[in-house]
C-alpha cells in the first residue's frame, strides 16, 4: 500500500488520540475520560484536538446523559480510520526509504 | 509535509504505544466487575465456611454457580459492540470459571488437603498466579493484584490460621473488590 502524508493527523497528539480509536471496533465508542487516561492530555487539549478531528470529519463525538451524568462519546469514522491507514503507510514508507524524507 | 525518517520512526511509536496503553485500559475497564463479583463471593464463601463450616461445600457450590453465572453476563454486557472475534467473551469468562472449578476440585481429589485452612488457601493462590502471570502481559495492575493476594493468602495461612477463612473473606474478598475499583478508575 502507498502512503500518504497527513499533516493534521502528524500532530502529535491527534495521532495518539487516532491510534488509540483505532483500536475500537468500527462501531465502538469510547468515552471522553478514558481517552484522555490514554492519551494522558488535559481535558482542554483533548477537547480543542477532538474538534479539529471532528471538523475533518475523522472522529465523531456524541454527548448523551447516563442518568443525570453528562457523557461525551467519541469514535473514529470510516474516513478517519482511512486517513491514518494511509498516514501510518507513509510513515512505514519514509523508514523504507520509498517515500521522500524531510 | 516533509517528514525525517526519525521523525516517521518517532511517530510509529507513539502509534504503538498509544495502542498497546489503550489494549491494557480497555483490560482493566473489562476485568473490573469481574473482581468486583468475585471479591463479594469470597467474602460471603469464606465468612460462611467460618461460621457454618457443615455448609461450606454447598454454600460454596452455589455461590460457584452465581459467580460462573455473572461472570458470563458481565463478559456478555462488555462484548457489545466489539469485534465479531470477541463477541464470545460471556461464554468465555463462563468457560474459565468451569476450568478453574473442575481444576481445584480435581486437585482436591488427587491432593487430599488435610485442614480446612488449605482447603481454602488453595484457590486463592491459584488466581493470585494467575493474575500475577497476566499481569506480565496485560498490566501492572493485574500484577499488583496477584502479589497482594499471595501474600495475604500466605501470610493468613502463616499467621492467623485459627481464623483463616474469616482472614480470607476480609483480605481475600477485600484485595479483589478494591481490585476491582482501581482498575475501574485506571
Amino acid at each position: 500500500m502507498t502512503g500518504e502524508a497527513n499533516g493534521l493527523i502528524h500532530q502529535p497528539l491527534r495521532l495518539k488520540i487516532m491510534a488509540a480509536l483505532n483500536g475500537l471496533s468500527p462501531r465502538e465508542a469510547i468515552e471522553f475520560t478514558r481517552l484522555k487516561s490514554i492519551v494522558e492530555a488535559t481535558d482542554g487539549n483533548l477537547g480543542a484536538h477532538l474538534s479539529t478531528l471532528e471538523q475533518a470529519g475523522y472522529v465523531q463525538i456524541e454527548k448523551d446523559f447516563v442518568g443525570k451524568k453528562p457523557r461525551t462519546r467519541v469514535a473514529l469514522t470510516r474516513e478517519g480510520r482511512r486517513a491514518l491507514v494511509q498516514h501510518v503507510a507513509y510513515l512505514r514508507d519514509i523508514l523504507e526509504g520509498v517515500a521522500p524524507t524531510g | 509535509m516533509p517528514i525525517s525518517t526519525q521523525q516517521a520512526a518517532e511517530a510509529l511509536s507513539d502509534i504503538a504505544l498509544a495502542q498497546h496503553r489503550a489494549s491494557i485500559l480497555r483490560g482493566y475497564e473489562r476485568g473490573a466487575p469481574h473482581f468486583i463479583l468475585w471479591g463479594l463471593i469470597w467474602m460471603v464463601g469464606y465468612s460462611l465456611t467460618d461460621v457454618m463450616p457443615i455448609m461450606a461445600g454447598p454454600g460454596w457450590l452455589v455461590l460457584d454457580v452465581i459467580g460462573i453465572t455473572g461472570s458470563f453476563f458481565l463478559g456478555r454486557a462488555a462484548a457489545v459492540n466489539v469485534p465479531i472475534a470477541s463477541r464470545n467473551y460471556g461464554r468465555r469468562f463462563a468457560a474459565l470459571g468451569i476450568t478453574m472449578f473442575a481444576f481445584v476440585s480435581a486437585t482436591y481429589f488427587i491432593m487430599k488437603p488435610n485442614s480446612a485452612a488449605q482447603f481454602g488457601a488453595f484457590p486463592a493462590l491459584l488466581m493470585a498466579a494467575i493474575y500475577t502471570v497476566v499481569g506480565i502481559w496485560r498490566g501492572v495492575r493485574w500484577a499488583v493484584s496477584g502479589v497482594v493476594l499471595g501474600v495475604c493468602t500466605v501470610a493468613g495461612f502463616a499467621l492467623f490460621k485459627e481464623h483463616f477463612m474469616l482472614w480470607m473473606a476480609a483480605a481475600g474478598g477485600g484485595a479483589l473488590l478494591l481490585t476491582g475499583i482501581w482498575l475501574r478508575r485506571a
